[in-house]
Protein backbone atom coordinates (compact mmCIF):
# COMPACT_ATOMS: atom_id res chain seq x y z
CA UNK A 1 0.00 0.00 0.00
CA UNK A 2 1.84 3.50 -1.36
CA UNK A 3 0.46 6.49 0.60
CA UNK A 4 1.50 10.22 -0.54
CA UNK A 5 3.84 12.29 1.68
CA UNK A 6 2.12 14.77 4.22
CA UNK A 7 0.69 17.68 2.30
CA UNK A 8 -0.75 20.81 3.90
CA UNK A 9 -3.68 22.68 2.18
CA UNK A 10 -4.28 26.26 2.82
CA UNK A 11 -7.56 27.04 1.44
CA UNK A 12 -10.54 24.90 0.09
CA UNK A 13 -9.55 25.54 -3.34
CA UNK A 14 -5.90 24.12 -2.86
CA UNK A 15 -8.00 20.82 -1.26
CA UNK A 16 -10.08 20.32 -4.27
CA UNK A 17 -7.40 21.01 -6.88
CA UNK A 18 -4.96 18.36 -5.08
CA UNK A 19 -7.87 15.86 -5.11
CA UNK A 20 -9.41 17.09 -8.47
CA UNK A 21 -5.26 16.31 -9.50
CA UNK A 22 -4.81 12.80 -8.34
CA UNK A 23 -4.26 13.00 -4.69
CA UNK A 24 -5.07 10.08 -2.65
CA UNK A 25 -7.11 10.68 0.54
CA UNK A 26 -9.11 7.63 0.38
CA UNK A 27 -7.64 4.16 -0.25
CA UNK A 28 -9.52 1.05 -1.18
CA UNK A 29 -7.77 -1.56 1.09
CA UNK A 30 -9.95 -5.15 0.63
CA UNK A 31 -7.32 -6.64 3.36
CA UNK A 32 -8.50 -3.96 6.27
CA UNK A 33 -12.22 -4.62 5.04
CA UNK A 34 -11.50 -8.27 5.53
CA UNK A 35 -9.87 -7.34 9.30
CA UNK A 36 -13.32 -5.18 9.73
CA UNK A 37 -15.75 -7.55 9.22
CA UNK A 38 -13.71 -10.24 11.06
CA UNK A 39 -13.07 -7.56 14.13
CA UNK A 40 -17.34 -6.91 14.04
CA UNK A 41 -17.99 -10.59 14.44
CA UNK A 42 -15.75 -11.03 17.18
CA UNK A 43 -17.46 -8.43 18.55
CA UNK A 44 -20.74 -9.78 18.61
CA UNK A 45 -21.72 -7.58 16.23
CA UNK A 46 -23.26 -8.07 12.58
CA UNK A 47 -21.18 -7.25 9.68
CA UNK A 48 -23.56 -7.64 7.09
CA UNK A 49 -25.54 -4.97 6.44
CA UNK A 50 -28.29 -6.92 5.25
CA UNK A 51 -28.31 -9.47 7.58
CA UNK A 52 -28.16 -6.12 10.24
CA UNK A 53 -31.60 -5.39 8.46
CA UNK A 54 -33.41 -8.14 8.72
CA UNK A 55 -32.16 -9.30 12.21
CA UNK A 56 -33.01 -5.81 13.78
CA UNK A 57 -36.39 -5.32 11.08
CA UNK A 58 -35.89 -2.13 9.84
CA UNK A 59 -35.94 -3.86 6.13
CA UNK A 60 -38.50 -1.49 3.98
CA UNK A 61 -38.46 1.44 6.78
CA UNK A 62 -37.01 4.15 4.62
CA UNK A 63 -38.99 2.95 1.54
CA UNK A 64 -40.87 5.94 -0.41
CA UNK A 65 -39.60 8.14 2.49
CA UNK A 66 -37.49 10.78 2.79
CA UNK A 67 -34.94 10.50 5.73
CA UNK A 68 -32.76 13.31 6.86
CA UNK A 69 -31.12 12.37 9.98
CA UNK A 70 -28.58 15.47 9.63
CA UNK A 71 -31.66 17.15 11.12
CA UNK A 72 -30.44 16.04 14.20
CA UNK A 73 -27.18 16.83 14.25
CA UNK A 74 -27.92 20.38 13.49
CA UNK A 75 -30.74 20.68 15.89
CA UNK A 76 -28.34 19.48 18.21
CA UNK A 77 -25.64 21.37 17.03
CA UNK A 78 -26.34 24.51 14.93
CA UNK A 79 -24.17 25.34 12.08
CA UNK A 80 -21.58 22.24 13.00
CA UNK A 81 -21.45 20.99 9.55
CA UNK A 82 -19.84 20.86 7.12
CA UNK A 83 -17.15 21.79 9.91
CA UNK A 84 -13.72 22.93 9.20
CA UNK A 85 -12.23 22.45 5.39
CA UNK A 86 -9.83 19.81 5.34
CA UNK A 87 -5.98 21.22 5.72
CA UNK A 88 -4.52 17.49 4.63
CA UNK A 89 -5.25 14.44 3.07
CA UNK A 90 -7.29 13.52 6.11
CA UNK A 91 -10.74 13.20 4.60
CA UNK A 92 -11.60 9.38 6.10
CA UNK A 93 -11.02 10.93 9.37
CA UNK A 94 -13.87 13.74 8.70
CA UNK A 95 -15.97 10.87 6.95
CA UNK A 96 -15.71 8.96 9.86
CA UNK A 97 -16.14 11.50 11.71
CA UNK A 98 -19.63 12.79 10.25
CA UNK A 99 -20.61 9.32 10.06
CA UNK A 100 -20.14 8.96 14.38
CA UNK A 101 -21.52 12.67 15.03
CA UNK A 102 -24.94 11.59 13.00
CA UNK A 103 -25.33 8.23 14.85
CA UNK A 104 -24.78 9.95 18.29
CA UNK A 105 -27.40 13.07 17.57
CA UNK A 106 -30.01 10.53 16.56
CA UNK A 107 -29.35 8.66 19.44
CA UNK A 108 -29.91 11.56 21.97
CA UNK A 109 -33.00 12.78 19.98
CA UNK A 110 -34.47 9.93 19.82
CA UNK A 111 -34.89 9.58 23.89
CA UNK A 112 -34.35 6.21 23.88
CA UNK A 113 -32.31 4.73 26.81
CA UNK A 114 -28.70 3.32 25.44
CA UNK A 115 -29.05 -0.36 25.03
CA UNK A 116 -25.57 -1.28 26.74
CA UNK A 117 -26.16 1.11 29.69
CA UNK A 118 -29.76 1.79 30.33
CA UNK A 119 -29.40 5.83 30.51
CA UNK A 120 -31.20 8.05 28.46
CA UNK A 121 -27.98 9.80 27.10
CA UNK A 122 -27.38 13.54 26.32
CA UNK A 123 -25.74 15.42 24.03
CA UNK A 124 -22.02 16.26 25.14
CA UNK A 125 -21.36 20.15 26.52
CA UNK A 126 -19.61 21.59 23.85
CA UNK A 127 -18.19 25.48 23.71
CA UNK A 128 -18.90 27.82 20.52
CA UNK A 129 -15.62 27.33 18.78
CA UNK A 130 -15.82 23.16 19.36
CA UNK A 131 -19.51 23.50 17.43
CA UNK A 132 -18.24 25.23 14.70
CA UNK A 133 -15.19 22.84 14.26
CA UNK A 134 -18.02 20.35 13.47
CA UNK A 135 -18.31 18.98 17.36
CA UNK A 136 -15.66 15.46 17.55
CA UNK A 137 -12.41 16.04 16.67
CA UNK A 138 -11.21 14.20 13.71
CA UNK A 139 -7.24 14.71 14.38
CA UNK A 140 -7.97 11.80 17.62
CA UNK A 141 -9.26 9.50 14.79
CA UNK A 142 -6.18 10.49 12.18
CA UNK A 143 -3.11 9.99 14.45
CA UNK A 144 -4.30 6.26 14.47
CA UNK A 145 -3.41 5.62 10.83
CA UNK A 146 -0.04 4.41 11.39
CA UNK A 147 1.55 5.69 8.77
CA UNK A 148 3.64 8.79 7.90
CA UNK A 149 1.97 10.30 5.04
CA UNK A 150 -1.46 11.06 3.91
CA UNK A 151 -4.45 9.00 2.97
CA UNK A 152 -6.61 5.85 5.02
CA UNK A 153 -8.92 3.50 4.41
CA UNK A 154 -12.36 3.45 5.80
CA UNK A 155 -12.36 0.36 6.90
CA UNK A 156 -9.36 0.30 8.64
CA UNK A 157 -10.41 4.46 10.69
CA UNK A 158 -13.91 2.28 11.64
CA UNK A 159 -11.82 -0.09 13.42
CA UNK A 160 -10.06 2.55 14.80
CA UNK A 161 -13.28 4.38 16.11
CA UNK A 162 -14.40 0.83 17.50
CA UNK A 163 -11.54 -0.45 19.96
CA UNK A 164 -9.00 2.62 19.98
CA UNK A 165 -10.21 6.43 19.90
CA UNK A 166 -13.62 6.70 19.49
CA UNK A 167 -15.63 10.35 19.26
CA UNK A 168 -13.56 13.27 21.18
CA UNK A 169 -15.53 16.36 21.97
CA UNK A 170 -13.70 19.58 20.41
CA UNK A 171 -12.19 20.56 23.41
CA UNK A 172 -8.54 21.29 25.44
CA UNK A 173 -7.11 18.62 26.34
CA UNK A 174 -4.69 19.08 29.10
CA UNK A 175 -3.80 15.35 30.08
CA UNK A 176 -2.16 15.04 26.48
CA UNK A 177 -1.12 18.33 26.31
CA UNK A 178 -3.15 18.88 22.64
CA UNK A 179 -6.31 21.15 21.80
CA UNK A 180 -8.73 19.36 19.51
CA UNK A 181 -10.98 22.79 20.18
CA UNK A 182 -10.50 23.97 16.98
CA UNK A 183 -9.66 21.52 13.98
CA UNK A 184 -5.81 21.82 12.88
CA UNK A 185 -4.07 19.59 10.04
CA UNK A 186 -0.97 19.71 11.93
CA UNK A 187 -2.29 18.30 15.04
CA UNK A 188 -3.75 14.70 13.10
CA UNK A 189 -0.09 14.61 12.26
CA UNK A 190 1.41 14.08 15.51
CA UNK A 191 1.95 10.49 15.55
CA UNK A 192 2.37 9.34 12.03
CA UNK A 193 3.73 6.16 11.70
CA UNK A 194 3.64 6.06 15.02
CA UNK A 195 1.17 4.73 17.68
CA UNK A 196 -0.40 7.59 20.01
CA UNK A 197 0.41 6.60 23.81
CA UNK A 198 -1.36 5.03 26.49
CA UNK A 199 -2.84 8.47 27.40
CA UNK A 200 -4.40 8.57 23.85
CA UNK A 201 -5.88 5.08 23.99
CA UNK A 202 -7.02 5.62 28.02
CA UNK A 203 -9.20 8.97 26.60
CA UNK A 204 -9.90 7.67 23.17
CA UNK A 205 -11.52 4.49 24.50
CA UNK A 206 -14.18 6.45 26.60
CA UNK A 207 -17.11 7.26 23.78
CA UNK A 208 -16.16 4.20 21.49
CA UNK A 209 -18.83 3.21 18.43
CA UNK A 210 -20.06 -0.15 19.12
CA UNK A 211 -21.46 -0.83 16.30
CA UNK A 212 -20.64 -0.58 12.55
CA UNK A 213 -21.74 -2.52 9.78
CA UNK A 214 -20.76 -2.76 6.25
CA UNK A 215 -22.83 -2.16 3.39
CA UNK A 216 -23.60 -3.60 0.09
CA UNK A 217 -26.68 -2.34 -1.45
CA UNK A 218 -29.00 0.36 -1.73
CA UNK A 219 -31.84 -0.55 0.41
CA UNK A 220 -29.24 -1.37 3.10
CA UNK A 221 -28.37 2.25 3.04
CA UNK A 222 -31.82 3.73 2.83
CA UNK A 223 -33.32 1.82 5.55
CA UNK A 224 -29.97 2.34 7.68
CA UNK A 225 -30.26 5.94 7.60
CA UNK A 226 -33.82 6.35 8.21
CA UNK A 227 -33.17 4.54 11.43
CA UNK A 228 -30.44 7.34 12.36
CA UNK A 229 -27.51 4.89 11.25
CA UNK A 230 -24.71 7.13 10.11
CA UNK A 231 -22.22 5.90 7.09
CA UNK A 232 -18.98 6.81 6.16
CA UNK A 233 -18.22 6.08 2.68
CA UNK A 234 -14.94 6.02 0.57
CA UNK A 235 -14.47 5.54 -3.16
CA UNK A 236 -13.26 7.49 -6.35
CA UNK A 237 -15.96 9.40 -7.79
CA UNK A 238 -16.22 13.03 -8.04
CA UNK A 239 -18.94 15.71 -8.64
CA UNK A 240 -19.40 18.84 -9.88
CA UNK A 241 -19.11 21.90 -7.55
CA UNK A 242 -22.60 23.03 -9.11
CA UNK A 243 -25.89 21.80 -7.81
CA UNK A 244 -29.22 22.07 -9.53
CA UNK A 245 -32.24 23.75 -8.14
CA UNK A 246 -32.82 20.93 -6.13
CA UNK A 247 -29.01 20.53 -4.87
CA UNK A 248 -28.35 17.54 -6.92
CA UNK A 249 -24.79 17.36 -8.50
CA UNK A 250 -23.70 15.00 -11.50
CA UNK A 251 -20.15 13.04 -11.33
CA UNK A 252 -17.64 14.60 -12.64
CA UNK A 253 -13.91 13.60 -12.50
CA UNK A 254 -12.46 11.31 -9.77
CA UNK A 255 -11.17 11.65 -6.06
CA UNK A 256 -9.91 9.25 -4.30
CA UNK A 257 -11.99 10.37 -1.06
CA UNK A 258 -14.00 9.68 2.06
CA UNK A 259 -17.29 11.70 2.38
CA UNK A 260 -20.51 10.64 5.15
CA UNK A 261 -23.67 10.24 3.74
CA UNK A 262 -26.48 12.37 5.77
CA UNK A 263 -29.84 11.35 4.19
CA UNK A 264 -31.77 9.36 1.53
CA UNK A 265 -34.33 10.61 -0.35
CA UNK A 266 -36.55 7.34 -1.87
CA UNK A 267 -39.75 9.86 -2.54
CA UNK A 268 -41.67 8.32 -5.28
CA UNK A 269 -41.65 12.37 -6.59
CA UNK A 270 -38.17 12.05 -6.48
CA UNK A 271 -37.75 9.33 -8.00
CA UNK A 272 -39.83 10.00 -10.96
CA UNK A 273 -37.92 13.61 -11.39
CA UNK A 274 -34.53 11.70 -11.20
CA UNK A 275 -35.26 8.40 -12.18
CA UNK A 276 -33.68 6.77 -9.24
CA UNK A 277 -33.40 7.86 -5.50
CA UNK A 278 -31.22 10.64 -4.16
CA UNK A 279 -28.00 10.22 -1.20
CA UNK A 280 -27.09 13.37 0.46
CA UNK A 281 -23.31 13.17 0.51
CA UNK A 282 -21.19 15.35 3.37
CA UNK A 283 -18.13 16.69 1.86
CA UNK A 284 -15.42 18.05 3.75
CA UNK A 285 -14.34 21.21 1.73
CA UNK A 286 -15.82 23.85 3.63
CA UNK A 287 -17.50 25.94 1.03
CA UNK A 288 -16.24 24.13 -2.05
CA UNK A 289 -19.91 24.38 -3.96
CA UNK A 290 -22.78 26.63 -5.09
CA UNK A 291 -26.20 25.67 -6.03
CA UNK A 292 -29.22 25.44 -4.31
CA UNK A 293 -29.26 23.28 -1.01
CA UNK A 294 -32.96 23.45 -0.67
CA UNK A 295 -34.82 19.82 -0.41
CA UNK A 296 -37.28 18.97 -3.21
CA UNK A 297 -41.37 20.43 -2.27
CA UNK A 298 -39.59 20.62 1.62
CA UNK A 299 -38.44 24.47 2.99
CA UNK A 300 -35.53 21.90 4.39
CA UNK A 301 -31.98 23.10 3.25
CA UNK A 302 -29.38 20.71 3.22
CA UNK A 303 -25.74 21.62 5.00
CA UNK A 304 -23.51 23.82 3.39
CA UNK A 305 -20.83 22.32 1.86
CA UNK A 306 -23.15 19.17 0.66
CA UNK A 307 -25.14 17.74 -2.14
CA UNK A 308 -26.96 14.92 -3.24
CA UNK A 309 -25.59 12.23 -5.38
CA UNK A 310 -27.96 10.20 -7.82
CA UNK A 311 -27.54 6.37 -6.47
CA UNK A 312 -25.83 4.62 -9.56
CA UNK A 313 -23.05 7.28 -9.31
CA UNK A 314 -22.36 6.05 -6.18
CA UNK A 315 -23.12 2.54 -6.01
CA UNK A 316 -19.70 1.05 -6.28
CA UNK A 317 -18.56 3.15 -3.43
CA UNK A 318 -17.32 1.15 -0.04
CA UNK A 319 -20.56 2.32 2.98
CA UNK A 320 -19.92 1.60 6.42
CA UNK A 321 -22.92 2.31 8.76
CA UNK A 322 -22.08 3.44 12.59
CA UNK A 323 -24.21 3.35 15.54
CA UNK A 324 -24.58 2.94 19.12
CA UNK A 325 -22.37 5.19 20.35
CA UNK A 326 -20.93 5.01 23.75
CA UNK A 327 -22.78 8.30 24.66
CA UNK A 328 -22.26 11.07 27.14
CA UNK A 329 -24.84 11.43 30.16
CA UNK A 330 -27.35 13.79 29.74
CA UNK A 331 -27.23 17.38 30.51
CA UNK A 332 -29.45 18.78 33.94
CA UNK A 333 -31.40 21.96 33.68
CA UNK A 334 -31.26 24.88 36.04
CA UNK A 335 -35.08 24.92 35.99
CA UNK A 336 -38.16 24.90 33.44
CA UNK A 337 -37.98 28.44 32.73
CA UNK A 338 -40.58 29.71 35.47
CA UNK A 339 -38.03 30.63 38.36
CA UNK A 340 -38.00 34.31 39.00
CA UNK A 341 -39.88 35.62 35.93
CA UNK A 342 -43.46 35.06 36.63
CA UNK B 1 -65.49 43.98 0.12
CA UNK B 2 -68.41 43.74 -1.22
CA UNK B 3 -68.33 40.87 -2.46
CA UNK B 4 -67.91 39.28 1.18
CA UNK B 5 -71.43 40.67 1.95
CA UNK B 6 -72.97 38.71 -0.69
CA UNK B 7 -71.12 35.76 0.34
CA UNK B 8 -72.45 35.74 4.03
CA UNK B 9 -75.72 37.50 3.07
CA UNK B 10 -75.80 34.27 1.23
CA UNK B 11 -74.64 31.95 3.73
CA UNK B 12 -77.50 33.60 6.21
CA UNK B 13 -80.23 33.37 4.22
CA UNK B 14 -79.04 29.61 3.47
CA UNK B 15 -78.99 28.76 7.09
CA UNK B 16 -82.97 30.35 7.20
CA UNK B 17 -84.10 28.25 4.64
CA UNK B 18 -81.83 25.06 5.37
CA UNK B 19 -81.34 24.73 8.35
CA UNK B 20 -80.27 21.08 9.10
CA UNK B 21 -77.88 21.56 6.18
CA UNK B 22 -74.05 21.83 7.56
CA UNK B 23 -71.87 24.61 5.76
CA UNK B 24 -68.54 22.35 4.84
CA UNK B 25 -65.92 24.45 6.27
CA UNK B 26 -65.10 24.82 10.03
CA UNK B 27 -63.83 28.21 11.61
CA UNK B 28 -60.12 27.45 13.79
CA UNK B 29 -60.78 26.08 17.16
CA UNK B 30 -60.32 27.85 20.05
CA UNK B 31 -57.56 26.99 22.61
CA UNK B 32 -60.13 25.53 25.21
CA UNK B 33 -61.49 23.07 22.71
CA UNK B 34 -58.37 21.52 21.20
CA UNK B 35 -56.78 20.86 25.00
CA UNK B 36 -58.65 18.31 27.13
CA UNK B 37 -59.77 19.40 30.36
CA UNK B 38 -57.61 18.72 33.07
CA UNK B 39 -57.68 18.96 36.97
CA UNK B 40 -56.66 23.00 37.50
CA UNK B 41 -53.22 22.62 39.96
CA UNK B 42 -54.14 23.10 43.61
CA UNK B 43 -51.31 24.33 45.00
CA UNK B 44 -51.18 26.82 42.45
CA UNK B 45 -54.88 27.57 42.45
CA UNK B 46 -54.50 28.42 46.06
CA UNK B 47 -51.39 30.80 45.18
CA UNK B 48 -53.99 32.81 43.18
CA UNK B 49 -56.97 32.89 45.23
CA UNK B 50 -56.18 36.17 46.10
CA UNK B 51 -54.97 37.18 42.62
CA UNK B 52 -56.84 40.04 40.78
CA UNK B 53 -59.12 39.03 38.49
CA UNK B 54 -56.88 40.71 35.57
CA UNK B 55 -53.46 39.04 36.85
CA UNK B 56 -55.62 35.12 36.99
CA UNK B 57 -56.67 35.73 33.44
CA UNK B 58 -53.21 36.78 32.65
CA UNK B 59 -51.46 33.06 34.16
CA UNK B 60 -54.32 31.50 32.13
CA UNK B 61 -53.75 33.13 28.52
CA UNK B 62 -50.37 32.74 29.23
CA UNK B 63 -50.39 28.55 29.85
CA UNK B 64 -53.87 27.92 28.22
CA UNK B 65 -51.75 29.32 24.66
CA UNK B 66 -48.96 27.57 25.89
CA UNK B 67 -50.78 24.24 25.99
CA UNK B 68 -51.98 24.82 22.62
CA UNK B 69 -48.70 25.66 21.17
CA UNK B 70 -47.17 22.47 22.51
CA UNK B 71 -49.72 20.17 21.66
CA UNK B 72 -49.27 21.47 18.03
CA UNK B 73 -45.72 20.71 18.12
CA UNK B 74 -45.80 17.99 19.63
CA UNK B 75 -41.68 17.84 20.07
CA UNK B 76 -41.29 18.88 16.09
CA UNK B 77 -40.07 22.71 17.29
CA UNK B 78 -39.52 22.66 20.42
CA UNK B 79 -37.84 19.36 21.07
CA UNK B 80 -35.77 18.92 23.82
CA UNK B 81 -36.81 19.93 27.62
CA UNK B 82 -34.07 22.28 27.53
CA UNK B 83 -35.47 24.03 24.71
CA UNK B 84 -39.26 23.99 26.84
CA UNK B 85 -37.12 25.69 29.36
CA UNK B 86 -35.88 28.60 27.28
CA UNK B 87 -39.36 28.85 25.51
CA UNK B 88 -40.74 29.36 28.88
CA UNK B 89 -38.46 31.30 30.60
CA UNK B 90 -38.51 33.90 27.08
CA UNK B 91 -42.47 33.71 27.03
CA UNK B 92 -42.50 34.87 30.64
CA UNK B 93 -40.12 37.53 30.32
CA UNK B 94 -42.15 39.33 27.63
CA UNK B 95 -45.50 38.85 29.14
CA UNK B 96 -45.08 39.58 33.01
CA UNK B 97 -44.24 42.97 34.24
CA UNK B 98 -43.87 42.56 37.83
CA UNK B 99 -42.25 38.60 38.47
CA UNK B 100 -42.29 37.74 42.12
CA UNK B 101 -46.00 39.21 42.75
CA UNK B 102 -47.54 36.20 44.03
CA UNK B 103 -45.43 34.02 46.41
CA UNK B 104 -44.59 30.94 45.69
CA UNK B 105 -46.01 31.01 42.03
CA UNK B 106 -43.07 30.36 39.94
CA UNK B 107 -41.95 27.44 42.40
CA UNK B 108 -45.01 25.90 41.97
CA UNK B 109 -45.07 25.92 38.45
CA UNK B 110 -41.54 24.38 38.08
CA UNK B 111 -42.97 22.03 40.42
CA UNK B 112 -46.02 21.41 38.25
CA UNK B 113 -43.58 20.75 34.89
CA UNK B 114 -40.92 19.12 37.08
CA UNK B 115 -43.75 16.52 37.91
CA UNK B 116 -44.62 16.30 34.69
CA UNK B 117 -40.53 15.26 33.09
CA UNK B 118 -39.74 13.41 35.94
CA UNK B 119 -36.34 14.71 35.94
CA UNK B 120 -33.91 17.69 35.58
CA UNK B 121 -31.89 16.06 33.01
CA UNK B 122 -32.34 17.52 29.29
CA UNK B 123 -34.48 14.62 27.56
CA UNK B 124 -36.08 15.42 23.98
CA UNK B 125 -40.17 15.63 23.84
CA UNK B 126 -41.13 12.63 22.46
CA UNK B 127 -44.86 12.41 21.75
CA UNK B 128 -46.00 11.01 25.23
CA UNK B 129 -44.07 13.74 27.13
CA UNK B 130 -45.63 16.24 25.26
CA UNK B 131 -48.71 15.42 26.04
CA UNK B 132 -47.76 15.43 29.98
CA UNK B 133 -46.67 18.91 29.54
CA UNK B 134 -49.74 20.08 27.69
CA UNK B 135 -51.54 19.28 30.79
CA UNK B 136 -49.23 20.19 32.85
CA UNK B 137 -49.52 23.42 31.06
CA UNK B 138 -53.22 23.19 31.44
CA UNK B 139 -53.61 22.72 35.04
CA UNK B 140 -51.87 25.61 35.83
CA UNK B 141 -54.35 27.84 33.28
CA UNK B 142 -57.21 26.49 34.68
CA UNK B 143 -55.98 26.90 38.58
CA UNK B 144 -55.89 30.68 37.25
CA UNK B 145 -59.57 30.30 36.41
Amino acid sequence: MAYENEVFFSTPFDVVKAYESGFVGAVCDPDKTDELRAFIKASGGIPDGALACSTYKLEETGKDKLSVPFMEVLKLFPDCLPGPAQGRGDCVSHSTKNAGLTAVSCEVTSGKPDEVTGKVEGAPEISEAGRLAGVFSTEAIYNWRRHGGDGWSCAAAAQVVMKESGLWVRKNYPEINVDFTTYSAKNAGIYGSRTPPDSWLKIGQEHLVRTTTILDSYEELRDLIHNGYGVSSCGSEGFSSQRDDNGVSPRKGGWAHAMAYIAVDDRPEIIKLYKEPLVCVQNSWGDWNDGSRRIYGTNIDIPRGAFWARWSDIKNREMIAFSSVNGWPPRKLKDFGALGRI
Amino acid sequence: MKKLVWVFGALLALSFVLPEVKIPFSWPTTASEEVNAVPADPTIAKILSGASAADKARVRSIYGAMAVVLKRDGGKLVSTTEQFSVWQANTLTNAVDKPGKYEGLDAAIEARFKAAVGTMDVVSITPELSAKLVDAAQSIANAAK
